[in-house]
């Protein structure tokens, strides 16, 4: 902890200063909306709080200890990767449909320009965002316990 | 090295491609190189109609690394440089084994393994350079030298180290397609073509000097390109434009200075973003060195790069690569048509803003959660138990949501 406590201050600076780099100019505000998820994960970290680990730690114990009863590793494990990929795969369906729903025809019309105009905040998106990867994060710790890709051997890999 | 694989992972033996295809594929590069050399350097001088501008930077630089994320490697067959390299070796050999018995490899040195890939680095950060900054960027005469040159500096290069290094290492776009085919579900191996599941290629991408470097030079030029569109640039860049040319700079200089300084500032913040997180994670690993550790993550930029480029190029493809039709009736601007297609225009109104919305963000998410798999995947390894592996992952978590809201924000206009 002593080693983690003497880089915790620098890293609250650097968080303290973005922010404040950030907010100080009105251009850059909408960057700091952008940016508030990863900036409060960075504090976190900073912080020494790992929230959820345990619950994580706990579910992960509990996935690998069920499988050796039952079946052998392997089709468990890819069972469980492809529980993984299903809902990663629906967390993406539901993030394309917000945005497809979240943009009228309205916003139609305008060709390869930029979409400054959406009917949306665009923070929002990047907070809906910063959700599915926190989601995936957990996921992760929980449903993938064990090494799982390898590097292959031979020429071109 | 030959590592066990888990049943699912195996790699299965699509087919075997037949032995014409390698030397036909060469051809055809060398000829449509000639062609968009010849359009650029005998043509028009106006951008919009003459080919090269037009090939270069949607076919060669986004259309064929995004294919190769999909079909795998399509740059070394078709590489122009490699198939006039490879032919030179037979002639040489050929008119050797008749006269002498020398060892026939004497002009080939070794690569050296501490340059790695930063000679590629440096060239993507170029390429990046010429095609975001340069004002003659889209000059037709500019870019036939400059493909000249690049076919100058790959000839020489892999005379001098062997085909196969100096393309690994120092070739920048078969460096930068060679990195991005580790994506695809299909790799090719001599000439048996494998199936794979998509990313699990990357883990066994060989992390050399270098490499990391490549990679934020990619996300970098990209993200520039963002940022350099957006309205917190527009409203910064007249003023420091303005500033720098009060030192005695014309303003095309004046604003090839700024964006010199945008991109390098571009670079420079997504290799931050990327050392901050390995620099957190290090302090989870006993021993590990920074540099090594973050070697053994950047394969999980990879997808990164690819959602990047995805977000920020895609409509340029769809709507820019219209345009081929048109010009390659007419390479050279000079009224022909040779295929009956020199009168067909683009349609610019063949993506909506919300698709292109829709791709980006898309793009961007998968492309991130792509990112934290792999890099989950490799801290199990990495780290002396699963508790730490997962606490680990917290740092990558930060670097993939910065990476994805950095995004997100340059792409609604910043």
């Amino acid at each position: 902890m002593s080693s983690a406590g003497r880089q915790t201050a620098p890293i609250a600076l650097l968080c303290a200063a973005v922010t404040g780099a950030l907010a100080a100019h009105p251009a850059l505000a909408t960057g700091l909306l952008h940016l508030a998820p990863a900036i409060g994960l960075l504090l976190l970290l900073a912080l020494g709080r790992y929230v959820g680990e345990g619950r994580i730690a706990r579910f992960a114990e509990r996935r690998v200890r069920r499988p050796v009863r039952g079946r052998a590793t392997a089709p468990a494990l890819l069972r469980a990767r492809a529980r993984g990929l299903a809902r990663g795969g629906a967390l993406l369906g539901a993030s394309l449909a917000v945005s497809a729903f979240a943009l009228p025809d309205a916003a139609v019309a305008h060709g390869i320009g930029g979409v400054s105009d959406l009917p949306i905040p665009g923070w929002l998106f990047a907070w809906a965002a910063a959700a599915v990867l926190m989601l995936s994060f957990v996921a992760l710790g929980v449903l993938w316990p064990r090494r799982a890709w390898r590097a292959c051997a031979g020429a071109s890999c | 090295m030959a590592a066990p694989r888990l049943e699912g992972l195996r790699r299965r033996e699509l087919l075997t491609l037949p032995r014409w295809l390698d030397p036909v594929a060469g051809a055809l590069g060398v000829a449509v190189t000639a062609l968009v050399a010849t359009s650029a350097l005998a043509g028009t001088t106006d951008a919009a109609t003459n080919l090269a501008p037009t090939f270069v930077w949607v076919v060669f630089w986004v259309a064929l690394p995004l294919a190769s994320v999909v079909l795998g490697d399509l740059y070394t067959p078709i590489d122009p440089w490699r198939a006039i390299a490879r032919l030179a070796h037979r002639a040489i050999r050929r008119t050797r084994a008749g006269r002498t018995t020398r060892p026939r490899r004497r002009g080939i040195a070794p690569y050296p393994v501490a340059l790695g890939r930063w000679p590629a680095a440096a060239g993507l950060a170029a390429i990046g350079w010429v095609e975001l900054v340069w004002v003659r960027r889209d000059d037709p005469r500019a870019l036939g030298w400059l493909i000249l040159g690049y076919g100058a500096v790959q000839l020489a290069g892999m005379a001098r180290y062997g085909i196969v290094a100096w393309r690994r290492n120092a070739d920048p776009f078969a460096v930068y397609v060679h990195v991005v085919a580790h994506v695809a579900p299909l790799v090719t191996e001599g000439r048996r073509v494998l199936g794979r599941a998509p990313l699990t290629g990357l883990p066994s991408l060989a992390v050399v000097p270098g490499t990391t470097a490549a990679l934020c030079a990619l996300l970098g030029t990209t993200a520039y390109d963002g940022l350099s569109r957006g309205s917190l640039w527009m409203r910064v860049a007249p003023g420091a434009a303005g500033a720098v040319g009060d030192l005695g700079l014309s303003p095309a200089v004046a604003g090839e200075v700024l964006g010199t300084l945008g991109l390098a500032l571009a670079v420079a913040l997504v290799a931050g973003v990327y050392g901050a997180g390995v620099l957190g994670m290090r302090r989870l690993s006993r021993g590990a060195e920074g540099a090594a550790l973050g070697a053994r993550f950047a394969h999980s930029l990879v997808p990164i790069a690819v959602a990047y480029v995805v977000a920020h190029y895609f409509s340029l493809v769809t709507v820019q690569g219209q345009a081929l039709a048109a010009l390659a009736s007419d390479p050279l601007g000079s009224g022909a048509n040779l295929f009956g297609t020199a009168s067909l225009t683009v349609n610019y109104g063949l993506l909506s803003a919300a698709t292109v919305w829709g791709v980006q963000v898309v793009a961007l998410v998968a492309g991130h959660v792509g990112g934290l798999v792999l890099a989950h995947d490799r801290a199990l390894t990495t780290f002396s138990s699963h508790r730490r592996a997962v606490r680990s992952q917290r740092w990558m978590l930060v670097v993939m949501v910065g990476f994805t809201s950095l995004g997100l924000w340059l792409l609604s206009g910043a």
